[in-house]
């Protein structure tokens, strides 16, 4: 089976099609950015790019992958990626920082495709994905700071 | 590590002060090292840093000054601030501070606040545990270079001073930088008592120094313990019985044994393990295993037959707490109105976003653990005893964790990982589902309390009477302590005797032991203890016509600290100026202890069929902030957390299991009900206290208040959403 994670095509032999994406990102291929949380895509925590759009990649199986470009945190990349990084680093967003990977790939697409969000659009994109740390405020501090950058 | 010192010079009220609390605990390193065997060792140090002075920190010849942090970081901050106050008192440069972890158990990581003999996080100890520590650490290092300073440029050690990584003569300007002379300081005699800075001095201390740790949060390079790998390992995935304390009578694996990568299938002590090679097919065995569970008599428990429990513990004569005083029933006689009410809390689960896990390798009498833990002292005692070996030679390795709140400590995940990685003989990783994780946590103790609260002729309280009725944590993680101390447990804690100087308090314990595990929840005790005893205030102020920001801030009135978090808390929301539809509630917090005063005040809008939280404010004076802002991002996501249990957490039970398994079911605070938060920090005085959990124990009772003001409703039984409100 082929997988195309972050630009490389990767071979897994012998790989069960059912298994969820997440476990081949990170026990496959050992890129451990990308977080189990619920295995039910109730969190966001495993949160990932499939075609530059965000999905719970412990909810996507490689069966339906196919030929799609899946992108990590690890490589996530591009101006509007770049603005949210630099806008979570400004803002101490992170506390345990566990979830921060999946808040930031469900930004980044937020802001591709929505590059001046209301309040309510971040509120309805970002809520998938729970921070037990509550840096909600912080997220949203974030988003409107990288939204701003973006537009200048 | 002295008690005393810590908490020397403080001012003691009452039986619930930081001093109350430690001759609460005394001495349990005997007892810890029968009962759960924990070694102080110097296990857990596979390679010591190059250029260590001593416990806390490192010079390396490039002028990185590494801290070395013994304590965990599951998102509060503490290697941050930690790392600054060895700067501070070195007189590094900032940017040329580093920070690694260590788990090492030698007796200068030994949390000195908290259950003696431990390496520890907990209790929101970390600065205030081991300011002096850290300080004396660095302020001895200093000296040793200002004396390897000296002789290299032939001056007197009183014309130099220290600073930006420097050792510059005053006169001449000529310096030497930390690099150039560590390897000829580590040769200077080590001081015993050296100077400590003046607070002037301490440039980095109080300063909003950014994070350290975000950088590898944003990129994802940070590591927690379910990403830490052994060599050549196996996955393992464990379903546990319906009930606390189930055991496995049969098991049918016919079917799953012959599954793709299954290496071994066996009972563990609550449950079943399938090892395999992949994770995913562990997971998939698992689902095809049957297997039968022996008859426990935790298996009827039900949330019904917990409160039963709890309300005949209630009629139970219990024990008196610590700082009852003066005669209640008298003075209730003499009161002209005596409020009574009963308030009850579920069970809770941490739900940290990082599921449990634990990664052993067991090879003869070697053993390493890869995990998040709070206390690598208890991980390798849990090991050792499931193994049946010396504590001292289980190596430990923690990074980040991701989430705490009390959790991390792993009787279960670590045991049947040592358990799993014996049998298999190759190392294992043990990896709970989100359900196993919410359904077999250490869970926040329900509770039960009944109260009654006289006032007298000019509206102020005159009596407080508190009786709970609830498990102890203290008896449940660590019995053999409880054993020494009993009947004081920590639920006792600031039940009575609090600051608003009641004349006539008297607190009842009541222990009612519950069929789940119970341990440590961020804001513990004071969470429901708190619940009662503000709402009643709030109560009393109503019940007398009085304004209840008014109402406390006479009660407080002769400490200023109090009045000024009140006032400051009601300035900034503009309490009493609210835009139309929306209501406020207010609490309050003071605990020495934390050396905290907090004002909350949550402000809500709508009706109780569609109630939003529209803002929380809380100003918080817990003494010298070392970092202003680390201190008030965590009484914010203190907030937030105490705020989402307050809301909507609830551990319900039915046939002995707790019936919520995932995030649909267990229902955690989400960004689109996230109400803004504004948070700040007043700094006082020298001595640093605690910013970790406060923010979550007021800010319940503050939103019951508010939702009061809202609705007319006063709802005592918490999560307030689904008993009698509905947030939007």
């Amino acid at each position: 089976m082929k997988l195309t994670v972050n630009g490389q095509e990767r071979v897994l032999e012998g790989v069960d099609p059912d298994m969820p994406l997440l476990w081949a990102i990170r026990d496959l291929l050992g890129l451990k950015g990308t977080k189990f949380g619920c295995g039910k895509a109730l969190c966001g925590a495993c949160t990932v790019h499939l075609d530059g759009q965000p999905v719970r990649s412990c909810q996507t199986f490689l069966a339906d992958v196919g030929d799609g470009k899946v992108t990590t945190i690890e490589a996530i990349s591009g101006p509007v990626a770049e603005a949210v990084k630099s806008a979570w680093i400004k803002n101490n967003v992170p506390q345990c920082g566990y979830c921060q990977s999946g808040q930031i790939m469900s930004a980044v697409a937020l802001l591709e495709s929505n590059p001046k969000p209301s309040r309510d659009d971040v509120n309805s994109a970002m809520s998938g994905n729970i921070c037990r740390c509550g840096t909600y405020p912080r997220i949203r501090a974030a988003i409107a700071d990288a939204s701003k950058h973006l537009g200048q | 590590m002295n008690t005393v010192e810590t908490s020397s010079g403080r001012e003691i009220v009452g039986g619930t002060s930081r001093r109350g609390f430690l001759e609460g605990i005394g001495t349990t390193a005997f007892l810890l090292a029968f009962q759960l065997p924990v070694s102080p060792g110097r296990a857990g140090e596979p390679s010591g840093v190059s250029g260590q002075f001593n416990a806390f920190l490192a010079i390396g010849e490039d002028d990185v000054v590494t801290a070395i942090i013994a304590q965990t970081e599951g998102g509060q901050g503490n290697s941050t601030g930690m790392t600054q106050v060895i700067a501070a008192e070195l007189g590094a440069a900032w940017p040329r501070m580093r920070y690694r972890f260590t788990t090492e158990r030698r007796p200068e990581y030994i949390n000195p606040m908290l259950y003696e003999g431990l390496v520890l996080t907990a209790g929101s100890s970390s600065i205030p545990g081991f300011y002096g520590a850290m300080r004396r650490a660095a302020a001895a290092t200093r000296e040793m270079l200002v004396a390897a300073a000296a002789k290299q440029l032939g001056v007197s050690p009183g014309d130099l001073s220290v600073s930006e990584s420097k050792v510059t003569h005053s006169h001449s300007g000529r310096y030497l930088t930390f690099g150039q002379l560590a390897a000829a300081a580590a040769k200077e005699p080590v001081p015993a008592e050296p100077r400590l800075r003046a607070r002037k001095e301490l440039l980095l201390i109080g300063q909003p120094l950014d994070r350290l740790d975000v950088p590898p949060k944003v990129d994802g390079s940070a590591r927690f313990g379910l990403d830490l790998e052994a060599p050549d390992m196996l996955y393992a995935a464990v379903r546990h019985g319906p009930a606390y304390g189930s055991t496995v009578a049969a098991i049918d694996d016919a079917k799953a044994k012959s599954m793709p990568g299954v290496r071994l299938i066996m009972a563990v002590p609550q449950g079943l393990a399938v090892v395999a090679d992949q994770y995913w097919q562990a997971v998939k065995a698992l689902a095809e295993v049957r297997e039968t569970y022996a008859s426990h008599p935790n298996d009827n428990a039900s949330s019904t037959t917990v409160e039963a429990a709890l309300r005949r513990g209630l009629e139970q004569p219990g024990h008196p707490t610590m700082g009852s005083h003066g005669d209640v029933a008298t003075a209730m006689k003499s009161a002209v109105k005596v409020l009574e009410a009963e308030f009850s809390m579920p069970f809770l689960s941490h739900a940290c976003m990082e599921p449990v896990s634990c990664t052993a390798r067991v090879s003869g009498d070697q053993v390493e653990l890869w995990l998040s833990t709070k206390s690598p002292s208890l991980d390798a005692g849990h090991a050792a005893r499931a193994l049946g070996i010396d504590p001292s030679t289980v190596v430990v390795h923690n990074e980040y964790q991701g989430g705490d709140f009390g959790r991390r400590s792993g009787m279960e995940h670590t045991t049947e990982a040592v358990l799993l990685a014996k049998a298999a003989g190759r190392p294992v990783k043990v990896v709970w589902t989100r359900e196993e994780d919410l359904r077999v946590d250490q869970h926040r103790t329900a509770f039960l309390g009944r109260v009654r609260m006289g006032l007298g002729a000019d509206g102020t309280p005159v009596a407080y009477e508190a009786k709970i009725a609830c498990d102890g944590l203290w008896q449940r993680l660590f019995p053999w302590f409880y054993a020494k101390k009993k009947p004081v447990d920590l639920p006792v804690f600031n039940l009575v005797g609090g600051a608003y100087g009641i004349p006539n308090e008297a607190g009842t314990y009541v222990n009612v032991p519950l069929p789940v595990r119970i341990g440590a929840f961020r804001g513990n005790n004071d969470t429901h203890n708190g619940f009662m005893l503000e709402t009643m205030i709030d109560e009393a102020a109503h019940a007398t016509g009085a304004d209840p920001l008014a109402y406390r801030r006479k009660l407080l009135s002769k400490d200023a600290r109090s009045i000024a978090v009140l006032d400051r808390a009601a300035a900034i929301v503009g309490w009493g100026k609210t835009a139309p539809g929306h209501h406020q509630g207010i609490a309050y917090l003071q605990s020495e202890f934390y050396r905290c005063r907090l004002a909350v005040i949550a402000e809500v809008s709508g009706t109780a069929d569609a109630l939003r939280v529209e803002r929380l404010v809380g100003v918080c004076d817990s003494g010298l902030a070392i970092n202003p802002l680390l201190a008030e991002r965590a009484v914010e996501a203190g907030m937030i957390f105490g705020l989402s249990n307050s809301m909507s957490e609830r551990i319900s039970l039915a046939g002995g299991a707790p019936e919520q398994t995932n995030f649909d079911t267990y229902q955690v605070l989400r960004i689109d009900q996230a109400p803004d938060v504004i948070v700040e920090i007043i700094s006082v005085g020298d001595e640093p206290g605690s910013f970790g959990e406060v923010g979550t124990m007021p800010v319940g009772t503050a939103l019951g208040n508010a939702i009061f003001s809202a609705t007319g409703k006063r709802i005592r039984t918490q999560p307030f959403g689904g008993n009698g409100v509905t947030f939007v």
